[in-house]
């Protein structure tokens, strides 16, 4: 194929199709003689993946943006109708590779809930421990990636190679994967914590306790770091609302919402930890809950090393064969960039009639078009990298 | 406010809301009420919800294809920011032929712009109103609509010629899609 | 290059033992290139995590000479990280299209070989050699980090393998 020369219909990636397709004219005005657009990505070193945003710009200040997503569509909730129910979960997993366990739980949430499976307190406790480990490890990236963003390199090394490492060999010990785990199984969990895995959870709390003063040398207290994200990008409370942006971008734009604390799924409702809450909602208070955030969950995590009771790993569930009776179940949880909810409808049969995701980073990433507005193009890479997507997710 | 009460308001002010029957009395569902309107009224409704009823957060919004009894359906799932646990469903019915529409709440809740043109991508539904009504995930020019649970994947230059779905030996007991 | 891969072939063939120098030429220049093999920065999906962790402080890709370049014109190779859509193939076709020869092209992961888990996808490409030419395959989804060290290694061995004075590299 000429590279030049697309088919039709296959690719609708130049500036001219956007600018003249009804999109653009009814979002933003015709180009003014000063104006030009700037097409970023889908290949773009700090769009976080295959993210393409088409910008408006007045000299360098952006006047526009659109956002045009879909460069990893893979259909996955077509897919899960032709799945068995355990299948599926492997598909959740690559949904939001980052936070993979969470993925897991909000599935098996709502099957567990057609199901009507008890499951037993040890692996509810389980579930606990691996999903704040990975939100901790999702953050983690962030801290890093953002950093990258903006110019400073040092915190991905420690983020990325040094704590994050870690967190993936204690998620390796217990599932035997680093990043796509399929732990979280209908009805409790895959397979117990090995022999002396909870000692060594113990020491990364404590080792993740003291990295925390590194990284508040490194960023949270570096001037560069301040100048860039301080005042920049900044997302209204009642804007927040409008677009359903829950989670983390919620909490920075100073709404006191967390589904842990206040509507507890889990035995999320036995532990003390406070909700990380922002003022503002730049990009400064979308970083600074965040790394509260890890500070919680490290709290979290050791309440769970305390209080971890013995028992099953696994309830009532057949061994093959699950057939959830006929019905619709909606369980969301708070993942690590959002609420994430998963709609599921059974028809009684081996496969899910249907399952719909609700996508935090997709539902976040929407508020691109109105938070970019005013900034110069430098400050575009760090809103993008402060909200946090994952394209997986975005694109499912 | 208790969910009899809160289906009870809605009845009370749009004629047309009911609660949704149960397709059968053994089906499952949410912890939530649900309510059903006509479609043309949904946007109404989400207003009231909006203004009145406090659901300042549209949580989620989606459509299901239900092939047997030639309908779409389309789900809205409304929530609090003060109170995360109550919920309310939101469902409208659809006819499958010629060209469903319905009107757009993307300018009640902007939540709803990205996710209705999702909706509009995947299952061919149109929203009336919506600002910039075109697809998102897949490109122009796509054929189909994927989620339509009579879609036939027609295969291009990127596929091996295969179906979508498992091997039917994988399936037990002639229960393949 | 041009000097070396067009007229040093001719010129020593006419020499009694030219052979020596080109394959003395070879040496050197596969050595230079398998020493210095600069991927484009472009991740596509989970792989890509495992391509930043392979990047990162405790893998080092850095230690094989391998050091990110965020153009594809100062690149030449291609690490196909995740699953190739048919929205992003064209993308990927200009991608490899544009970067400078000699190049190369490793395809990570079980999307980037054949489709992986959405092997049935209406909207996946069954495997990025429907698009362009690969040279390592490496399997896995994700493949972890090491097996990404391994195939720039096979990669390495191919081009130590490859005469340059022939018409073998592309």
């Amino acid at each position: 194929m000429n590279p030049l020369n697309p088919p039709a219909g296959v690719i609708n990636a130049t500036a001219d199709s956007i600018l003249s397709g009804p999109s653009f004219e009814t979002k933003m005005e015709r180009l003014s003689e000063t104006e030009m657009l700037l097409n970023m990505g889908p290949q773009h070193p700090s769009t976080h993946g295959v993210l393409r945003v088409v910008l408006k710009l007045d000299g360098e200040v952006v006047t526009g943006a659109m956002p045009d997503v879909g460069y990893l569509h893979r259909g996955v909730e077509k897919l899960s109708e032709n799945r068995l129910y355990p299948q599926v979960i492997v598909l959740t997993d690559r949904d939001d590779y980052l936070c993979a366990m969470l993925n897991n739980w909000a599935y098996c949430l709502a099957v567990e809930q057609l199901l009507k499976v008890e499951v037993p307190a040890r692996a509810e406790y389980i579930r606990v421990l691996v999903g704040e480990l990975n939100r901790i490890a999702s953050h983690l990236v962030l801290i890093g990636t953002f950093g990258i963003d903006i110019g400073a390199f040092t915190p991905f090394l420690y983020a990325f190679g040094r704590e994050r490492e870690m967190i993936l060999d204690l998620l390796d010990q217990v599932s035997g994967a680093r990043i796509t785990y399929n732990y979280i199984r209908i009805g409790g969990v895959m397979a117990d914590l090995p022999a002396g895995w909870t000692e060594k959870a113990g020491k990364f709390v404590a080792h993740m306790r003291a990295c925390l003063k590194e990284y508040d040398d490194l960023l949270t207290y570096n001037p560069i770091f301040l100048d860039r994200t301080r005042g920049v990008g900044i997302l209204s409370k009642e804007s927040a609302v409008s677009y359903g942006v829950a989670g983390p971008n919620l909490r920075a734009s100073g709404v006191p919402l967390d589904l842990r604390k206040m509507a507890p799924y889990g035995v999320y409702g036995k532990f003390d930890f406070e909700m990380a809450l922002g003022k503002n909602g730049d990009c400064f208070d979308r970083y600074l809950v965040r790394r509260n955030e890890i500070e919680q969950s490290l709290r979290i995590i050791e309440q769970a090393l305390e209080a971890l009771p013995a028992g099953d790993i696994l309830g009532k569930v057949p061994k093959a064969n699950i057939r959830p009776p006929a019905g619709e179940a909606y369980a969301h949880i708070e993942g690590a960039r959002g609420w994430l909810g998963v709609y599921l409808i059974s028809d009684g049969s081996l496969q899910p009639y249907r399952m719909h995701v609700r996508a935090p980073s997709f539902i976040s990433l929407a508020v691109l078009q109105e938070i970019l507005k005013g900034w110069k193009v430098a400050d575009v890479v760090a809103i993008l990298g402060s909200i946090d997507i994952v394209l997986g997710e975005v694109d499912r | 406010m208790d969910d009899a009460q809160l289906v009870e308001r809605i009845a009370e002010r749009f004629g047309e809301a009911r609660e949704v029957p149960l397709p059968d009395p053994k089906w499952l569902r949410p912890d939530a009420p649900q309510v059903k309107v006509p479609a043309e009224r949904v946007a109404e409704v989400a207003r009231y919800l909006k203004n009145e009823l406090g659901f300042d957060l549209l949580d989620f919004l989606t459509a299901v294809d239900w092939l047997k009894e030639n309908r779409f359906e389309m789900v809205y799932c409304f929530t609090k920011t003060a109170e995360p646990k109550s919920r309310l469903f939101l469902k409208a019915d659809l006819p499958r032929e010629g060209e469903p529409g319905l009107p757009s709440l993307a300018g009640l809740y902007k939540a709803a712009d990205w996710q209705e043109r999702e909706v509009f991508d995947l299952f061919g539904i149109r929203f009336e109103g919506h600002p910039h009504l075109k697809r998102i995930l897949l490109w122009e020019g796509y054929p189909g609509h994927p989620l339509r649970k009579d879609y036939v994947h027609v295969p291009d230059k990127y596929d091996n010629g295969s179906e979508i779905g498992l091997p039917k030996s994988a399936v037990p007991s002639g229960e393949h899609k | 290059m041009g000097i070396v891969l067009e007229k040093l072939p001719v010129v020593c063939h006419k020499v009694p033992g030219g052979e020596l120098v080109l394959t003395t030429a070879d040496f050197f220049i596969d050595w230079a290139r398998q020493s210095s093999i600069w991927p484009l920065t472009f991740g596509l999906a989970c792989c890509a995590i495992e391509m930043m962790a392979a990047y990162a402080a405790r893998f080092d890709f850095n230690r094989f000479g391998v050091i990110p370049r965020p153009t594809p014109r100062q690149a030449d190779c291609l690490i196909i990280s995740g699953t190739v859509t048919k929205k992003m193939a064209p993308a990927i076709e200009r991608l490899y299209d544009q970067m400078p020869e000699p190049r190369f092209v490793i395809s990570m992961g079980a999307c980037a070989n054949c489709g992986g888990p959405y092997y049935d996808s209406y909207s996946v490409a069954k495997g990025v050699d429907k698009v362009i030419p690969v040279d390592v395959y490496i399997p896995g989804c994700p493949p972890r980090p090491e097996a990404l060290h391994n195939a720039v290694l096979v990669l390495q061995k191919k081009i130590e393998d490859s005469f340059v004075a022939g018409s073998r590299v592309k």
